[in-house]
C-alpha cells in the first residue's frame, strides 16, 4: 500500500534507539512553575502517552518539545540533535510533527489544500520554476496532489477534499489535522489531546488509525485524558503531576500504582 | 481573545479548481489588448495622464496586496517605499548622472531593502503593533524627505526630472517616453509583467507558504514553514513594487516633492486593495482602477475624492470584506448556479 | 531658568497628550482594538469648542464641556456603527481598517467643510501670562494642567474605586470570565468608548488654542499618542500617564535644543526603539499562552 511507503520504516521496538530525549526541562510562567525538572525518553517505534490531572503541565511540555516556548532549563534532543533552542519550524524539518489541542487548521482553505500545505518542505522544485512553471513543477504538483489524496483516504476524508476545512465536523477536523501532520513524513508525531471533544465512536476510529500508524513503525507521543485510548495504545506511560513526573511505566504498572490513583483523586500520595 | 493570527480577515479567493489554461490565456490576451487600445481611445493629454496614474496605482496596490492579502500583514508603510523609490532613483539621475534604468533598478532595490529592514524589525510584532510601527516608519521617512533639505531640497522639490531615455529598437521608430501614450505602455507593460510574475509565484508553493502564514502562523511553523522569512520576503517584494512605482512617478511627473508621499498615500493604497478584494490578485487591480477613474468621472468632486475613498473603505469592510471580487462572485452565483465557481459557504 | 521653563512646557503638552492617549489605551485594554479615528475626535472636539465660542458666543470653560460631550457622542456612534457589528467576526485587523476609513472620511470631510486655512482659536486665557519664579506660563497652559490633572485624577479614582471602573478593568483582563460574573460586556465597552472619546474631545478643546486649528490638528497629535501608548504599554493606565509626560518633555527639549521639525522624528524613533527592545506585551510569543 503506497501510504505505508510514506511513513517511517519499522524498527525493532526492544532494541530501539531513543528518538526523543528530554532532560531536566523546566518552565516558569510568571511565577507559576508549569514544568519542573522533567526528563524522559521516547524510543523509536514506540508510543509514549503522557497523562495527568489538569494543570499537570502536559501542554506546556508539548510546547517545550516542539519549540513554541523556550525552556528555562534543560535540554531536548531529537534524533541525536540538540534542538533545545531551535524554533518550531526547524524542528518540523527534522521530522517532528504535531497536532494541537485547539485544532488549528487553515479553516478557509480546502481540506485538500490543508494537507498539501504539509508537503511544503518536501518540495524538490527548482526555484526558477516557481516563476515559470515548467515540467518539473507540474510533475511535483501532480505527485503532491496524489499523495495528499492518499493521506485523506487513510483518514477517511476523501469525499470532502474540496470542502472548506472549517466546515467539517469536529471529529473530522481532528483527523484532517493528523493527515496534515503526516504529510511531513515525520519521524515522531506529537498529539495534544487528540481525543478531546470526540464521542466514543470517534475515539474508536482514532484509536484504530493511531494503532495503524504505530504498526507501521511511526513513533508517537500522545498527551491524553482518555484512558481507554491511552491504555490500548501506549507502550509506555508517563504520569505528570504538578509539573513533574510522578511515575512512569507500562500501562499495567500505571493502573495499579497507588500514587497515580491518589493524584487523580486529589489526595496526597501515601 | 485574539490568537494573534490574521486568519479571520475575510477573503474570498475562489475555492474551485484552478482555471483552465485556455481561460488564463484569454484573460491575458484581453489585458494586453486593453492596454494597447486605451491610449488610442483616449487621446487627450488629461486622460492619458489619468491612465498613467492608474497604472502606477495598480502597481502600488499589487505590492500591498502581496503583504496584506497574502501574507496577512497590515503594512501602512507603502507610502515610504513609494517615496524612497522616487527619491533614490531621481537623486541618482540628477546628482550622480546614473543612467535611467540603472537608477530605476537601484531605486527599486533600495525600496525593497527598506521593506526588508522594516519587516525584520516587525516580524515578531502582533498585527496592531506592526501596523503602527509601519505607520511610524512612513512618518519618519516623510519627515526625513521633508527636512533633509541638503539632500532632497525638502518642500522646494526637485525639478526637471527627465523621462526614461528614448528606446531605439531595431527596425522600429524610436520610442520617446516624453509622449504620454508611450509612457503608459511602458508602465502598464511593467505592471502587467509584475502581475504575471506574482500570479505564477502565488500559484506555486510560495503562495501556499504565504497563505499558511496568513491563516495561522503557529500551525504553519509546525509544518516547517519559516513564517518570519516569508513575511520578510513579502515585505521586500511589496516594497520593491512600490519603489518601482515611485521611480515611474518621478519620471512621469517631472517634479518631486515630499508631499506626494505623505502617509495619506498609504491609506489610499489600502483602500484600493480592500475595495478591490484583498486575498485575490485581480481584486486590487480593479480596486486601483475604480478608485483612480471614479473621482475623475465625478469631476465636481475634487476635495471629496478622499472622503469617497474613506467611505468606500469603511463600507466595504463592514458590508462586503471581500471587496469587488466578492461582489462579482455573488452576482455570478445569482446569475447561473451552474456557472459559478464551486465556492465554500 | 530655561530648563525649568522647558520642563513646564513639557508637562503642559504632556498632560494634553496623556488625555488623548488615555482614550486609546482604555479602548485597547477593553477591546484589544485600536480606534484609528481617535485623532479625528480630537479635531472635532477642537472645532466644536471653537464654534461654540466664536459663533455661539459661549464661554471657554463651557466650550470644553461641549467638546467633551461631542466627543463622547462620537465615541458612542463609532462603537455602535463599527465595533459592535464587527465583534462577531473576531478579526484582529478588520476593525482597524474600518476605522482608518472613518478617519479618512472625517479628516477630509472636515477639510471640505472647514477648508485648509487655520482657524484662529483664541480664548481670553491665551494671551495673559502669569509670571512666577522666573518662568512664564499663560493662563491657558495653567488651565490645561489643571483640567487635565482633575480629569485624569477623576478617571483614576473611577477605575480604582467604583464598581463600573472595576468592571472595566475586569473586562480588560479577561473578557470571558468577566462575562461569566455577570458583567455586561457590551455596556462596559460602550462606556469605555464614551469615556475615551470624551477625553479626546476635551483634549481637542484645550489643544485648539495652542496648535494650529485645521482639520489635521488631531492627526498631528495622534502620532505621538500612539507612541505614548506603546511606550507606556497598551492598556496600562499608569504607564500611559508617565509616558505622556515623558513625550511632552522630550518634545519640549527637542524643540528648544534641536529643530522643531525633528520632534516627530525623535518621538517616533523612541517608539520604534521601544518596539525593538521592550518586548512585554508587544511580541506575540511572549504572551506565553499555551497553544
Amino acid at each position: 500500500m503506497s501510504t505505508a511507503a510514506s511513513l517511517a520504516p519499522s524498527t525493532q521496538a526492544a532494541t530501539a534507539a531513543s528518538l526523543l530525549e528530554a532532560s531536566g526541562l523546566s518552565k516558569n510562567f510568571g511565577g507559576v512553575r508549569a514544568v519542573r525538572t522533567t526528563s524522559f525518553t521516547v524510543r523509536q517505534g514506540t508510543v509514549l502517552a503522557v497523562i495527568g490531572p489538569n494543570g499537570a503541565g502536559k501542554s506546556t511540555l508539548i510546547n517545550l518539545l516542539t519549540g513554541v516556548h523556550a525552556p528555562d532549563a534543560g535540554r531536548v534532543v531529537f534524533a541525536g540533535t540538540d534542538v533545545t533552542v531551535l524554533p518550531p519550524h526547524k524542528r518540523a524539518r527534522l521530522g517532528l510533527a504535531r497536532t494541537f489541542q485547539k485544532i488549528r487548521l487553515f479553516r478557509q482553505l480546502s481540506v485538500l489544500d490543508n494537507v498539501i500545505a504539509g508537503f511544503h518542505i518536501r518540495h524538490r522544485i527548482p526555484a526558477w520554476q516557481y516563476v515559470v512553471h515548467g515540467s518539473a513543477f507540474r510533475q511535483a504538483r501532480a505527485d503532491t496532489r496524489r499523495e495528499a489524496l492518499e493521506l485523506l483516504e487513510f483518514v477517511g476524508l476523501t469525499g470532502q477534499s474540496e470542502a472548506a476545512a472549517g466546515s467539517l465536523a469536529y471529529g473530522q477536523q481532528r483527523m484532517l489535522e493528523i493527515a496534515r501532520a503526516l504529510a511531513l513524513q515525520p519521524r515522531l508525531l506529537l498529539l495534544d489531546e487528540p481525543a478531546a471533544g470526540l464521542n466514543p465512536a470517534e475515539v474508536d476510529h482514532l484509536l484504530g488509525y493511531l494503532s495503524q500508524l504505530r504498526a507501521r513503525g511511526l513513533t508517537l507521543l500522545v498527551v491524553e485524558h482518555n484512558m481507554e485510548l491511552v491504555m490500548n495504545l501506549a507502550d509506555h506511560i508517563l504520569v505528570m503531576h504538578h509539573g513533574e513526573p510522578l511515575f512512569s511505566g507500562t500501562p499495567a504498572e500505571v493502573q495499579g500504582n497507588p500514587a497515580v490513583i491518589s493524584a487523580y483523586l486529589g489526595e496526597d500520595p501515601p | 481573545m485574539s490568537d494573534g493570527s490574521s486568519a479571520s480577515i475575510a477573503h474570498s479567493a475562489p475555492r474551485g479548481p484552478s482555471p483552465s489554461a485556455l481561460l488564463q490565456a484569454g484573460k491575458l490576451l484581453a489585458a494586453v489588448l486593453a492596454i494597447a487600445v486605451l491610449p488610442l481611445l483616449f487621446t487627450d493629454n488629461y486622460w492619458q495622464s489619468t491612465l498613467i496614474v492608474c497604472a502606477i496605482n495598480v502597481l502600488l496596490a499589487l505590492g500591498l496586496d502581496l503583504v496584506l492579502g497574502y501574507a496577512g500583514q497590515l503594512n501602512l508603510g507603502q507610502s515610504a517605499f513609494y517615496g524612497l523609490g522616487a527619491y533614490i532613483s531621481t537623486l541618482l539621475i540628477t546628482r550622480l548622472g546614473v543612467p535611467y534604468w540603472g537608477a530605476f533598478l537601484l531605486g527599486m532595490f533600495g525600496a525593497g531593502l527598506a521593506g526588508v529592514a522594516l519587516s525584520v524589525f516587525g516580524v515578531r510584532l502582533r498585527g496592531h503593533y506592526l501596523a503602527i510601527a509601519s505607520l511610524g516608519f512612513a512618518v519618519i521617512t516623510y519627515q526625513i524627505l521633508l527636512n533633509w533639505i541638503g539632500l532632497t531640497q525638502g518642500p522646494l522639490g526637485i525639478y526637471a526630472i527627465p523621462p526614461p531615455p528614448p528606446l531605439a529598437l531595431p527596425g522600429l521608430p524610436v520610442i520617446a517616453f516624453a509622449h504620454p501614450a508611450n509612457m503608459f505602455y511602458l508602465i502598464a507593460g511593467f505592471t502587467l509583467l509584475a502581475y504575471l510574475l506574482l500570479d505564477a509565484m502565488l500559484r506555486s508553493p510560495i503562495g501556499e507558504a504565504l497563505t499558511a502564514v496568513r491563516e495561522d502562523e503557529i500551525s504553519a511553523a509546525s509544518l516547517g514553514i519559516n513564517c518570519a522569512a516569508w513575511k520578510v520576503f513579502a515585505f521586500g517584494i511589496g516594497a520593491a513594487f512600490a519603489g518601482a512605482a515611485g521611480c515611474f512617478y518621478a519620471s512621469f511627473v517631472g517634479t518631486l516633492v515630499p508631499d506626494a508621499f505623505f502617509i495619506t498615500e498609504s491609506f489610499t493604497i489600502l483602500a484600493m486593495v480592500i475595495v478591490g478584494g484583498m486575498g485575490t490578485l485581480i481584486g486590487p487591480v480593479w480596486g486601483a482602477i475604480l478608485l483612480t477613474i471614479l473621482p475623475e468621472l465625478l469631476r465636481g468632486i475634487g476635495d471629496l475624492r478622499l472622503v469617497l475613498y474613506g467611505l468606500a473603505l469603511t463600507l466595504v469592510v463592514m458590508l462586503m470584506p471581500g471587496g469587488l471580487v466578492q461582489a462579482a462572485q455573488a452576482i455570478l452565483r445569482r446569475l447561473g448556479p451552474r456557472r459559478a465557481a464551486r465556492s465554500s459557504p | 531658568m530655561i530648563v525649568a521653563q522647558q520642563l513646564l512646557n513639557g508637562v503642559v503638552m504632556g498632560s494634553l497628550y496623556v488625555l488623548v492617549a488615555l482614550g486609546l489605551t482604555l479602548v485597547y485594554g477593553v477591546l484589544v482594538q485600536i480606534n484609528f479615528a481617535h485623532a479625528d475626535i480630537v479635531t472635532v472636539g477642537a472645532f466644536a469648542a471653537y464654534f461654540y465660542m466664536h459663533v455661539l458666543g459661549g464661554s471657554y470653560l463651557v466650550a470644553i464641556l461641549v467638546a467633551l460631550l461631542v466627543g463622547g457622542a462620537l465615541g458612542w456612534l463609532i462603537n455602535v456603527a463599527i465595533f459592535e457589528p464587527l465583534r462577531a467576526k473576531r478579526s484582529e485587523l478588520l476593525p482597524l481598517i474600518a476605522t482608518i476609513g472613518v478617519s479618512v472620511m472625517m479628516q477630509n470631510g472636515m477639510l471640505a467643510w472647514f477648508g485648509p486655512v487655520p482657524y484662529a482659536f483664541e480664548t481670553q486665557y491665551s494671551n495673559e501670562v502669569l509670571k512666577f519664579g522666573g518662568m512664564f506660563i499663560t493662563w491657558q497652559n495653567l488651565l490645561i494642567i489643571t483640567v487635565s490633572t482633575i480629569a485624569i485624577g477623576l478617571l483614576y479614582l473611577f477605575m480604582r474605586f467604583t464598581f463600573l471602573g472595576k468592571a472595566l478593568r475586569a473586562v480588560a483582563q479577561d473578557r470571558d470570565t468577566a462575562g461569566l460574573m455577570g458583567i455586561n460586556q457590551s455596556q462596559v465597552i460602550m462606556l469605555t468608548f464614551v469615556i475615551a472619546s470624551a477625553f479626546a474631545g476635551m483634549g481637542g478643546a484645550m489643544l485648539g488654542p495652542i496648535l494650529v486649528l485645521t482639520p489635521f490638528a488631531g492627526a498631528s497629535v495622534i502620532v505621538k499618542a500612539f507612541a505614548i501608548v506603546i511606550i507606556g504599554g497598551f492598556g496600562n493606565m499608569e504607564g500611559t500617564i508617565l509616558a505622556g509626560i515623558l513625550v511632552g518633555l522630550i518634545e519640549s527639549f527637542t524643540t528648544q535644543y534641536l529643530d522643531p521639525g525633528w520632534t516627530d522624528l525623535v518621538v517616533f524613533g523612541l517608539l520604534l526603539a521601544t518596539l525593538a527592545f521592550r518586548p512585554t506585551g508587544l511580541i506575540a510569543e511572549s504572551t506565553e499562552e499555551n497553544v
